[in-house]
């Protein structure tokens, strides 16, 4: 190839050059890191298969809580107050979060299982680079993703609400950015385990585990204390900030709960990645 | 410049690495040469900063990978061809990978058709053959023009073309100084590739010599003489031995000159008279040279050549 040339050009001063075939210096870092990432996720189908399956979920659920709740039979008669379309989406985001798990899973687990992240890790071999540009590309993504959901499912749910919807502009900019923020936590956090265990299988079933199952297990369970330790469960901190608080405290503290499993999982997956050979 | 130093890689149960020194010149092809599970992998994966070592280092111009600021424009690795995410198309694993470091997007096109992969880059990765996937890790490679390459076993998979390809690519990346290091087990491919060969075996160097030298080493050099007149070799070998040279009779008309010259013997020969049918240099194979300095040291013996070693 007659473009690879490595002379040596002496410039002004004592500054030396390389003409390199691949460009000059520049770029790279963080937001290279970021483009990289940002190219590899859009590059697969899975990635569009998480995020259709998560709009038909909460599309769908959305409309069958609107739909059960404005439903009407001889049995069942139509409940005249109001409904705020917001609970809706509320309650099918605990259902579309699964679709976010895939999606922040897959980030990782993928190139463990195809080996491609030893090329990962050739083009940014900062360890706490390669992890913080995963990290900010799924908060974002699912973020972004998270609002077009909650959109969504709030228009779903009216819809089958039909004239019983409660449309109360004050409490969806609380909701919309709730589920938001919660599905980019719920993402980052599954990220983080994925960083930890490396495998498919074992961040699906973790993460579900402490998202879903153990909150629902111990809410059960009456004694005191373990009812205190549920509370402070990711899943139950979840629950709490999409509701915009709940009887042990409030949406503020519940965020800040499920920030710091959040950081809490993505430091120790930090620990795990740069300890272990890749 | 690669250079590794006092490396050791202990596994939980198993030394991979033994206290290794290497230094990989620039402006040779330098071959990595050693059994399977002899740590060649593992050596390279150290380099590349994948892997931890126990204890030593391994430096590229004197920095640590993991510390390169723009590594893939120092330093290009083919480790492994089937580490592309299948789903991927192969212009989007080198597009991702060019904008990881800042290389712009017409270098991604430049590389695809200097390996000749432009017309199958949109294709997913999971419909490439073994020889493609090494024709894209190349590429992967090559993207950053760096000064310094690796490459792991790089001809698996590729046919007549594609080997000759790589040995002329290998050759003409080291012509223009850069710093070539290539593992492979295909000895006759090596032979005819490297300039400089690292031998390693147990985890430990045997020999890191140029080729000639290591081909010297080898036991089967010798000259071939022969001769329809029975005596007329007598008189030969009589005089060679009085040369101080080692003669094997191999039959009335053969004899070989172990590690002899040719020009001598032709001398000798003309001098005595003896009508010669054949006068010929047997050179050691890499091959040969190879099979005797890791005799000891071969991890997985296969039956055969056991009973022979």
């Amino acid at each position: 190839m007659n473009t690879h040339s490595t002379t040596e050009v002496a410039q002004s001063g004592d500054v030396i050059t390389r003409e390199s075939a691949a460009g000059a210096e520049r770029g790279g870092g963080l937001w290279g890191a970021i483009r990289f990432e940002w190219v590899k996720l859009w590059s697969v189908r899975s990635t569009w298969w998480c995020l259709a399956t998560g709009v038909v979920l909460m599309v769908l659920w959305a409309g069958v809580v609107g739909y059960d709740y404005s439903y009407e039979d001889t049995a069942h008669p139509a409940p005249t107050d109001p409904f705020p379309v917001g609970d809706t989406t509320i309650q099918a985001a605990q259902l579309a979060q699964f679709a976010i798990m895939a999606l922040a899973m897959l980030v990782i687990t993928a190139e463990y299982a195809s080996g491609s992240i030893r090329a990962t890790l050739q083009c940014v071999p900062s360890r706490g680079r390669m992890l913080a540009s995963k990290a900010i590309l799924v908060g974002i993504v699912t973020f972004v993703y998270g609002l077009i959901l909650a959109g969504a499912g709030t228009i779903s749910g009216g819809i089958m609400l039909k004239d019983l919807a409660e449309v109360e502009s004050s409490e969806l900019f609380r909701q919309i950015p709730s589920v938001a923020a919660y599905l980019a936590m719920v993402g980052m956090f599954t990220l983080g385990v994925g960083f930890i265990l490396r495998s498919a299988v074992g961040t699906l079933s973790i993460s579900f585990l402490l998202l879903v199952v153990l909150p629902l297990i111990i809410r059960g369970i009456g004694v005191d204390f373990i009812q205190t330790i549920a509370d402070f469960l990711p899943g139950s901190a979840g629950t709490y900030l999409l509701d915009g608080g709940g009887d042990r405290y409030g949406a503020g503290v519940a965020a800040l709960i499920l920030g710091a499993w959040t950081v809490a999982a993505l430091g120790f997956g930090y620990s795990v990645l740069k300890k272990r050979d890749a | 410049m690669i250079a590794i130093r006092g490396l050791t890689k202990r596994y939980a149960d198993k030394v991979a690495v033994d206290n290794i020194s290497i230094e990989v010149a620039a402006g040779k092809v330098t071959g990595f040469l050693g059994p399977n599970g002899a740590g060649k992998s593992t050596t390279m994966r150290v380099i590349m900063g994948l892997d931890h070592p126990t204890a030593g280092e391994a430096t590229i111009s004197g920095k640590p990978y993991a510390t390169l600021r723009w590594p893939m424009r120092e330093v290009g690795a083919l480790l492994d061809a089937k580490g592309v995410h299948p789903g991927r198309s192969g212009r989007d694993h080198l597009l991702s990978m060019a904008y990881s470091n800042g290389i712009p997007a017409k270098r991604v096109d430049q590389v695809l058709e200097e390996v000749g992969l432009a017309k199958v880059a949109k294709k997913r990765a999971r419909g490439y053959s073994l020889g493609m996937s090494q024709r894209l890790g190349i590429a992967g490679a090559l993207l950053g023009d760096p000064q310094v390459l690796l490459f792991d076993e790089p001809v698996n998979g590729l046919d007549t073309e594609g080997v000759r390809w790589v040995r002329e690519m290998m050759r003409r990346l080291a012509s223009e100084g850069r710093t070539v290091f290539v593992s492979s087990h295909l000895m006759s491919e090596m032979q005819q590739t490297a300039d400089q060969l690292v031998i390693i075996g147990k985890g430990k160097v045997i020999m890191d010599a140029p080729m000639a030298e290591v081909i010297a080493r080898g036991s089967r050099n010798a000259v071939i003489v022969r001769s329809p007149q029975t005596q007329g070799l007598d008189k030969l070998a009589q005089a060679l031995e009085s040369d101080a040279a080692v003669i094997e009779r191999v039959s009335p008309h053969e004899l070989h000159v172990v590690n002899g010259d040719v020009e001598v013997v032709g001398q000798r020969a003309s001098e005595l008279g003896v009508q010669l049918h054949e006068l010929a240099l047997r050179q050691s194979s890499l091959e040969d040279a190879y099979l005797e300095l890791t005799a000891e040291s071969v991890e997985y013996i296969s039956a055969g050549r056991q009973s022979k070693a």
